[in-house]
């Protein structure tokens, strides 16, 4: 638990939570080995309790202008500090005289100029995933049940979320910024799987380069996956797509390899990359994790900004043609251990998504 | 085993040498500063926008009394708006107030248990001024306290075949064992996994699972009283579940000179579970498997 919440998001913020958890694992043992009497233990114990204070700490925890075996030294210091600095904060909050409220208000203010929304009198749900905007611009928030969409990534709960558009008490409003995020999905594979409900259900309603916002229809559409093609494919190999104006939606079956999978369950894995080649020559690349590419997701055409996904809203003959996805290729990113995590061969599923309404 | 009761009855005679008054003036003192240095006084705002988000919509959720696992899906369970440090209007207040019987009582079981070990007061207060040093230094380090400490509490201090009845120490950490595990789904894994190592030992020495059953009666209660259906449990587990299996993929992340840090960690906690194995064999005998599994499903 400990060591996986530090280390498959390896970041500063993260990596710190395995040794602050072991290392206070091990100073609550000192006291234990305190009272030993074989010299060997005490020395034992004294060596383990140093190495983490003083080599995982530093390791995990760099601080800027601090040499690493004064690290933990300063987090004892800070005990002092940070009492000092917080103490007339506390009072202030004990008798109600913080400016807390007002600080709030002050960043609320910031997040909404910096997401520029227009006013909506109904439920808003929000995509991908910086709701603090809902929250900004005191929208009516009702969420999807994944509340995130880069959090949806197991094949059960991006289903999930599908099948919330078609519940009455789904959104009024869809506002869907640009589908990008911290891990670096392929756009469309964010809530993939929604999205042909999204296209039937709702429609564009408002249209900045903050946003796209759309509205529930009054009746709602219907959709159909029509089966084009199956390909069988080799990973690092590209694959040419048939020229087409059509909404291509696709689900890739890629598995991991055994290791891959014993990988993933007690460390980490990345995702495969997805590059894709437009039909205007530019090429872009992206993570595609295997549970999303199983789930589904529009292949074609190529959407990131607000413009692009409300040209989705188009019929194909009015669709610019720039985002048509001509060529994909599917790799495998360098492993942290020695081995392949994924399978040589996949299938890929195309079909030519309708849009009733 | 001569050497183990030798040790319990160490155990047992130190806190009579310490004077009554001293030791609540110095346990208040301790727990005053603890609450000064570790609450959220001074709120944080997270840089990362994705992530400020999801910290101010599980208050937003908490506010309007949402279902975890039907209304929203996420890592955090009912009580996950008191994780971090955020100021939200309407939580607040609450916040500080469960972040600070958390913290009270997890610096009060630090207090008792350094009475029990160690004969010196200053010595005593400088090992709980070292341990707050990392307690209050990041979310996961506040909460996994609590089954670090009761880890040691059961398998290292308390004498669970000549009581029935727990300790209070490892009373009041099962009941807040029990309470975070409503707070993020990875804390009630933690909980669940020495709790049932815990009931494991308990049977091993033909006692009645007493802890288990105050953990779960903790558990529901704190479920229910958070406004949670019990039918919406199971659906609460199995959605959780999903979650935390897949981000070890979608959510990997690192940077150049990712090897160190973990090596690093991975060696001194191999260090310190090896230390620990040695204390739980002198203390437990042949049982001390048990002790080592739960300790170290705390640390994988």
């Amino acid at each position: 638990m400990t060591f996986k919440a530090a280390y498959v998001r390896q970041t500063l913020d993260h990596q710190v939570i395995a040794p602050s958890v072991f290392g206070f694992a091990a100073l609550t043992l000192a006291p234990f080995v305190l009272k030993e009497k074989r010299k060997a233990i005490k020395a034992f114990a004294l060596i383990s309790l140093t190495g983490m204070l003083f080599l995982a700490i530093p390791a995990n925890m760099p601080m800027k202008g601090i040499p690493p075996l004064l690290i933990y030294p300063a987090m004892l210091f800070s005990n002092i500090y940070d009492c000092a600095v917080r103490l007339p904060q506390c009072l202030s909050i004990l008798l109600s005289k913080s400016s807390n409220a007002a600080d709030f208000q002050q960043r609320l203010a910031k997040i909404k100029e910096s997401n520029h929304l227009p006013a909506l009198d109904g439920s808003v749900d929000l995509l991908p995933a910086n709701i603090n905007a809902v929250i900004a611009n005191n929208y009516n928030y009702r969420p999807r049940p994944v509340i995130q969409s880069y959090l949806a990534y197991k094949q059960s709960l991006l289903e999930t979320n599908k099948n919330y558009w078609a519940n009455e008490k789904s959104a009024t409003y869809v506002v869907l910024q640009p589908m990008t995020d911290t891990y670096g999905f392929y756009p469309a594979l964010h809530d993939g799987p929604s999205w042909p409900e999204l296209l039937s259900r709702y429609q564009p309603h408002w249209c900045q380069p903050t946003a796209l916002i759309l509205k529930k229809r009054s009746v709602p559409g219907s959709f159909k996956l029509i089966p084009m093609k199956t390909i069988q494919a080799k990973l690092a190999e590209p694959i040419k797509l048939e020229a087409s104006n059509k909404t291509v939606f696709a689900k890739i079956d890629l598995k991991q390899t055994a290791l891959g999978s014993l990988q993933k369950l007690f460390f980490r894995i990345y995702p495969p990359t997805l590059t894709v080649k437009l039909n205007d020559g530019k090429s872009e690349s992206y993570a595609a994790p295997t549970d999303n590419l199983r789930a589904g997701f529009i292949l074609s055409p190529f959407f990131l900004q607000p413009e692009e996904m409300k040209a989705l809203y188009s019929t194909a003959i009015d669709r610019p043609q720039a985002n048509n996805v001509v060529e994909i290729n599917l790799s495998e990113r360098n492993n942290d251990l020695p081995w392949p995590i994924l399978s040589d061969q996949y299938t890929i599923e195309l079909f030519s998504l309708e849009i009733n309404n | 085993m001569t050497q183990a009761s030798d040790r319990t009855d160490t155990l047992k005679q130190a806190p009579c040498k310490r004077s009554s008054w001293l030791f609540w003036l110095i346990l208040c003192a301790i727990v005053l500063c603890t609450l000064v240095r570790t609450l959220p006084w001074i709120p944080r705002v997270i840089p990362v926008s994705e992530d400020d988000s999801w910290d101010l919509v599980l208050n937003l959720l908490a506010k309007r009394g949402a279902l975890s696992g039907v209304d929203y899906i996420f890592t955090f369970g009912p009580l996950g708006f008191i994780y971090n440090k955020t100021y939200f209007p309407d939580t607040y207040n609450l916040k500080l107030l469960l972040q600070g019987v958390f913290c009270a009582v997890t610096t009060a079981v630090m207090v008792f248990q350094s009475r029990r070990l160690i004969s010196s007061w200053p010595l005593s207060i400088f090992w709980i001024f070292c341990l707050v040093a990392l307690y209050g230094f990041f979310g996961d380090v506040f909460f996994l306290a609590i089954p670090v400490l009761l880890v040691n509490q059961h398998f290292l201090l308390d004498d669970v075949q000549q009581h029935l009845r727990p300790s209070p120490e490892a009373i009041l950490l099962i009941s807040l064992l029990a309470l975070s595990a409503l707070v993020k789904f990875t804390f009630f894994v933690a909980a669940a996994w020495v709790i049932a190592f815990i009931t494991l030992d308990e049977l091993v020495k033909k006692r009645p699972p007493v802890r288990l059953a105050l953990f779960s009666a903790v558990f529901l209660a704190g479920w229910l009283l958070s406004g949670q259906p019990l039918g919406n449990l199971p659906t609460y587990i199995s959605t959780s579940l999903a979650v935390a299996s897949g981000h070890s993929e979608a959510m990997t992340w690192s940077k150049a000179g990712w090897q160190i840090p973990i090596l690093a960690t991975i060696f001194t906690a191999g260090l310190v579970l090896i230390n620990f194995g040695y204390l739980s064999l002198k203390k437990n005998g042949k049982t001390f498997p048990i002790a080592v599994l739960a300790e170290s499903g705390l640390f994988f």
